[in-house]
């Protein structure tokens, strides 16, 4: 009933009818299915047929018509086409005959295409149809109509056969095969690779289909649009018709299509529209079970067909689909990766798009989802890649270990273990990334990544400052790895971690060797380099300023060829050879930003020490115009100044003149250290630089300057706080509307701040610390926040939030000056709380810390000794106590309390005579007579008995205080 | 038959409605007539008698297996529909509720596609009336399909409900359910991920430096990959998720504000035109880009 499209037919074939595949296949079943069709027609019609023709004929007519006829039904096509043949050319132009002549060329037609005689049957059909309307009926004409295209598509004629079955589709609105010969048109021109017209054609029709011959189109009409290069109306129509998927009696095809498409798409550069049309494709189980459904019900209506005579058409129909199915079905249960491969054909698609995250979630999902296969385990290595790429590092020590657990044998495990070294080492994790390389190395010595593990575990190590480690390893490699590319690299690193340690001789040695080994290495200009600087390290200056001249030579660029000018200028000028030093300089490029500040200011120096005063004011006023926003304008003013040392209202005036011009921009920095500056300019005299920074303060004001005015008014602050406090106070207090968190210089926030809490206004006190701590995540004032917000809290009575604060200073600010504080308040806190034990190992650290203040350890060390006694632990206790009063007696409001809580854990113990002792001691301290203290002692011995009573178990030898 | 039912009260034939229902028993029997209500666990239904006497009668709804509304195929019809107006699915909620726990009546349906409305307005109030309608279904739907769906739903409910602990809550207990969809696994994933883009705001607005902050990022990065997997989840694996989409669509591009990632929310918004080009998420989006710059005037 039809064919395939020409074409390419390897990727998706999708054409639903397929006589000539089956003819191909399995001829009998073919010529079967046809005669049963032309049986079918005949079954309603040839017995009354026969007798008309046989009443109107002579006998001899009667014999052939009737051996025609019988040959006809028992299958007997080849003498059926005989005898009707004899009758059509001894009766045709009989007179009389037309009618049963017609008749039996009907009949020769049938027989001939069951033949598949083709082109035989196209003539006799071409006959048949130019008879006179009179001598032929209307339903065998119909019956012709459908045939003849059928023939021309047999033939290879999909001209003709599209025309033919649009023909029929035209002229038989009624009839049963109407839908068929709509598909079979677009069948005949998918045949002639006339995709635009079939898909046009298919979608002019599709609201007049239904059923399976709707599926049918819609199958065909994907096919013809993806042929076309249609994507964007195949998207269309796949989003129309995929709520409908569960109908389709070719699921598999469809889904196949669906493959089609978005390669079409993806190589159109539209991924976007490929994955979400891949997202569609359902899942191999899924897809066969729905497919295997359709099919046993497909199976149901073929067993109906069979039965069926009169519906031989559509049961060929339905044999060419069940033949398609079956070898959907084949193809893909023969595909155990496919969920696999269109999951990766999916994340390829979001790889190309630089969309990594996307093709991670992807592909973690097969990881998770589908079971163990080589696809996976592949697809898991480009996982950590895809992770890697979005810089997910904790998701990537995870999945390296679940790949481990899932592929231990894997020969992706060292780069996956790998991924995960490197990982660790962005979380800053050195040493668990250090040790996971030096398992690569170990574990899987013959990997190719071998080397390059065990020579990143020498480098992180150097980094470490382990140079001893590091450089035992960079020395092992060349003999582990002696034809491997990183031996190159791993014998220049012998003498860079030297280099790096400071043994410059040393290093000198090792480099040269790397020289002589690997005169062409990939080190060579590092290695030429790192020789110079260990000269200039070593003073050697006529060997390095030469080595250094030759490095610039050959690499006059980058962050080496910058450190390396400063480097050859440093010895020019050591050899006295101060011009040659300040050309280099000039040299530096301002990309170098942190080495190109470092020229400009050695350059200063050089004219400061040469007493080259015109050149270095000129050459610092260039650098405070040029670069405002740089963090070392302060310092070049500073100097700036210093080169009016004679002319002190000069130096101020350079000073005010940089003040008013940069300080109302809040991204020039150091204009606060510039003003803390003005302040040290001999002479000094405050009052009359109060009075200054007011007077500005009031016109930056005016002038609407508000961020010079704030930080003029906070100069001014600085200034009176230590004679004027309040005044200071309430100074800052008024500039508190003027602060911008994100672009205020911390110290201001801070101190504005300070201001606030110290005058009772803790409400915006607390705000004011927020936003510090918020906005200057970095910045040494962030420790003042987050103590003052501690206290705060503490003053409110909210010890959970206070000790959250508190947690913050100690973990985020642990050098800072408030760290100890902190320490010690949340000990306190915690202590109060009876969560004791968290409470001494806060003590415990702070006591350890060098930095701790004395006053700060003989407070803690009470509190120590009040914990302890609260265990029982009272020996312990005293010793706490005993080391206040004996290390820290300048701290009398700790002192008291350790004298007197001494005494009584001495009584706990029973140890009288200790405890008396110890009341009569600081009974004894003249500095605390008349305090209650005292007098509680007083009371205490007058209690006590005059002997005291020694406890042998406790007599008096403390244990070691912590 | 008749002994099955408690006759109530004989009416006459001129109150008989006109509506034919037809209830299946669990046997098999066909009974038609004007279901009335369901009061507790029985059906009140009205029916002819002999004579053409109309009757009201009681049934037990647990003998039930299925009912056809006279109704039931119109508002079947119109629930099918791509896009109801709201009001449309608020009277049908209301008119149909009573019958909720019958097998085939379509106020589930009804109620369902009003809550997925009203929770998509992302208002506090219509979630509030979203989740009533949900926990009714729940508490009373016919079968376990329909009331996984409303449970599906009843998170993100929840959440715009002003609700978000019990709504991550009921979230991670759907998400441990078996036999869920995809699509409706991605519902409760919507909620989490709105969970973890809460607390991505937080901290983002508590730490605006997170960049620099080496104490805040990895919190910052570990919410920003949580939030976008949940958000991503309806694009990636859910087939044709419509608004689900979108919405996560929307989401992971307000996500990806959070971390400043302009070039991701560039790439959220043209997935949205592309795949969703009427989504009103698809206008919103759009407003999470950066301003252009505006052009300079010679």
């Amino acid at each position: 009933m039809g064919t395939a499209p020409a074409g390419d037919r390897s990727r998706c074939n999708p054409v639903v009818v397929v006589t000539e595949k089956t003819s191909r296949r399995n001829p009998a079943k073919q010529l079967c299915a046809a005669i049963v069709l032309c049986a079918g027609l005949l079954a309603t019609r040839t017995s009354a047929q026969a007798a008309e023709v046989a009443a109107n004929v002579d006998q001899r007519f009667q014999q052939v018509s009737k051996a025609g006829l019988d040959a006809y039904t028992s299958g007997d096509f080849p003498q059926a086409i005989q005898q009707l043949t004899t009758l059509i050319r001894e009766y045709g132009t009989v007179p009389g005959y037309a009618k049963p002549v017609a008749k039996a060329r009907y009949l020769l037609a049938l027989s001939l295409v069951r033949e598949k005689n083709w082109r035989q049957a196209l003539t006799e059909i071409d006959t048949f149809l130019g008879s006179p309307a009179e001598d032929i009926m209307g339903s065998d004409r119909e019956e012709l109509l459908f045939w003849k295209p059928l023939a021309h598509l047999q033939l290879g004629e999909s001209e003709e056969a599209a025309q033919g079955f649009q023909n029929f589709y035209r002229l038989y609105p009624a009839s049963t095969r109407r839908s068929s010969a709509g598909v079979l048109t677009a069948s005949a021109l998918l045949s002639n690779q006339k995709y635009d017209d079939a898909a046009a054609y298919l979608n002019s029709i599709a609201s007049q289909l239904s059923g399976n011959a709707r599926q049918q189109a819609i199958i065909l009409q994907l096919y013809s649009l993806i042929q076309a290069g249609k994507t964007s109306e195949a998207v269309k129509l796949v989003n129309d018709t995929y709520p409908q998927l569960d109908q389709q009696p070719q699921v598999v095809s469809y889904s196949k299509l669906l493959i089609e498409l978005a390669t079409k798409l993806a190589a159109e550069n539209n991924a976007l529209l490929a994955v979400n049309t891949l997202k569609l494709i359902r899942s191999r189980d899924e897809l066969i079970e729905l497919q295997r459904k359709r099919l046993t019900e497909l199976e149901r209506a073929i067993a109906v067909l069979n039965e069926r005579p009169d519906r031989v058409a559509d049961l060929i129909d339905a044999r060419g689909v069940k033949d398609r199915i079956d070898a959907d079905l084949k193809s893909l249960v023969d595909q155990p990766l496919f969920d696999a491969q269109v999951r990766l054909e999916q994340a390829s698609r979001f790889i190309e798009l630089g969309r990594n995250l996307e093709a991670a979630l992807l592909l973690e999902s097969m990881l998770r989802d589908l079971p163990q296969n080589p696809v996976i385990e592949q697809a898991s290595q480009t996982l950590l890649r895809c992770w890697y790429e979005t810089g997910n590092w904790p998701r990537i020590i995870e999945l390296a270990d679940v790949f481990a657990e899932r592929f231990p044998d894997s020969e992706e495990l060292p780069a996956a273990l790998f991924m995960k070294a490197q990982a660790l080492a962005e979380l800053n994790d050195y040493d668990a990334s250090a040790a996971i390389f030096a398992e690569i190395a170990t574990r899987f010595p013959d990997d190719a990544l071998a080397p390059r593990a065990l020579f990143s575990q020498g480098f992180i190590l150097a980094t470490l400052q382990e140079y001893d480690r590091a450089l035992a390893i960079f020395e092992g490699m060349p003999g582990k790895f002696p034809n491997d590319s990183m031996a190159d690299t791993a014998t220049f690193w012998q003498g860079n971690t030297l280099s790096m340690a400071g043994k410059s001789r040393e290093a000198i040695e090792r480099l040269a060797e790397y020289q002589t080994k690997f005169p062409d290495g990939v080190e060579k200009l590092p290695a030429q380099y790192r020789i110079a600087y260990n000269h200039h390290a070593l003073r050697e200056f006529d060997q390095s300023i030469p080595q250094l001249t030759a490095f610039l030579a050959v690499q006059s660029t980058g962050p080496d060829a910058s450190e390396a000018r400063l480097l050859l200028a440093d010895g020019y000028f050591a050899q006295g050879q101060t011009e040659e030093g300040l050309a280099v300089l000039r040299d530096v490029p301002p990309a170098d930003a942190a080495y190109f500040e470092e020229a400009w200011f050695k350059t200063a120096k050089v004219f400061r020490l040469q007493e080259r005063i015109e050149e270095l004011r000129a050459h610092l006023a260039d650098f405070v115009e040029n670069y405002p926003t740089s963090g070392r304008v302060a310092e070049a003013l500073y100097w700036l100044g210093w080169s009016h040392r004679d002319d002190p209202a000069k130096a101020r005036e350079v000073y005010w003149d940089a003040i008013t011009r940069l300080g109302n921009d809040p991204a020039n920095a150091g204009i606060e250290d510039i003003l803390l500056g003005l302040q040290k300019i001999p002479p000094s005299d405050d009052t009359e630089l109060a009075r200054e920074l007011k007077v500005r303060a009031e016109q930056a004001e005016s002038a609407g300057e508000f961020v010079l005015a704030l930080r003029l008014n906070w100069a001014r602050a600085q200034l009176v706080r230590g004679t004027a406090p309040e005044q200071a106070r309430y100074l800052l207090i008024s500039q508190s509307n003027k602060i911008n968190p994100a672009t205020t210089d911390p110290r201001i926030v801070a101190d504005v701040a300070d201001a606030l809490f110290d005058d009772g206004r803790t409400e915006l006190a607390a705000a004011i610390y927020l936003d510090l701590v918020r906005w200057n995540p970095n910045s040494g004032e962030k420790a003042r926040g987050l103590a003052r917000l501690a206290e705060l809290a503490n003053r409110a009575g909210d010890s959970d939030a206070a000790l959250r604060w508190y947690e913050r200073v100690i973990e985020e600010a642990p050098d800072s000056t408030y760290e100890t504080a902190a320490l010690l308040d949340a000990a306190r806190l915690l202590a109060a709380a009876d969560r004791s034990g968290e409470a001494i190992t806060y003590l415990d650290l702070l006591l350890r810390k060098k930095t701790t203040p004395a006053q700060t350890k003989a407070a803690a060390l009470v509190l120590y000794g009040d914990l302890l006694a609260q265990q029982g632990d009272y020996a312990k206790a005293i010793a706490c106590y005993q080391r206040v009063y004996v290390l820290y007696g300048r701290w009398d409001e700790h002192v008291a309390p350790a004298y007197l809580r001494s005494a009584k854990a001495f009584e706990s113990l029973g140890d009288t005579a200790s405890a008396r002792r110890t009341y009569e001691e600081f009974a004894a301290l003249e500095r605390f007579q008349s305090t209650d203290a005292a007098r509680e002692a007083t009371t205490a011995l007058e209690r006590l008995p005059a002997e005291g009573n020694s406890n042998p178990a406790a007599t008096t030898q403390p244990e070691a205080a912590p | 038959m008749i002994r099955r039912f408690l006759i109530i009260l004989a009416l006459p034939l001129a109150l008989a409605a006109r509506a034919k229902d037809t209830i299946e028993l669990l046997d098999g029997e066909k009974i038609t007539g004007t279901i009335l209500a369901v009061r507790g666990t029985s059906l009140m239904l009205r029916r002819s008698l002999e004579g053409g006497t109309q009757a009201e009668f009681s049934l037990p709804v647990e003998n039930i297996k299925s009912v056809t509304f006279d109704r039931g195929a119109k508002l079947f019809e119109l629930l099918d529909q791509p896009t109801v107006p709201l009001p449309e699915l608020e009277r049908t909620w209301t008119a149909e509720q009573p019958f909720l726990a019958l097998p085939g009546s379509p106020a589930g349906r009804a109620g369902l596609r009003m809550a997925d409305q009203l929770v998509l307005s992302g208002e506090r109030a219509d979630a509030v009336k979203a989740l009533g309608a949900l926990d009714a279904i729940i508490a009373r739907g016919p079968d376990d399909e329909i009331r996984i769906e409303a449970a599906a739903l009843r998170p993100a409910a929840l959440y715009f409900a002003g609700q978000p602990e019990k709504a991550v809550e009921a979230a991670r207990e759907f998400s441990k359910l078996e036999n869920t969809t995809p699509a409706q696994l991605s519902r409760a994933r919507l909620v989490l991920g709105l969970a973890a883009l809460g607390e991505l705001e937080t901290l983002v607005e508590e730490n605006p430096r997170w960049r620099e902050d080496a104490r805040v990022k990895p919190r910052h990065d570990a919410l920003k990959f949580s939030a976008l997997e949940h958000f991503l989840h309806p694009f990636l694996f859910v087939r044709q998720a419509g608004d689900a989409e979108a919405a996560g669509l929307y989401y992971a591009a307000r996500v990806s504000r959070m971390s400043g990632d302009t070039e991701a929310i560039e790439r959220y918004h043209l997935d949205l035109t592309t795949l969703h080009p009427q989504s009103p998420y698809t206008n919103q989006t759009r407003d999470l880009l950066p301003t252009p710059p505006t052009p300079s005037t010679p």
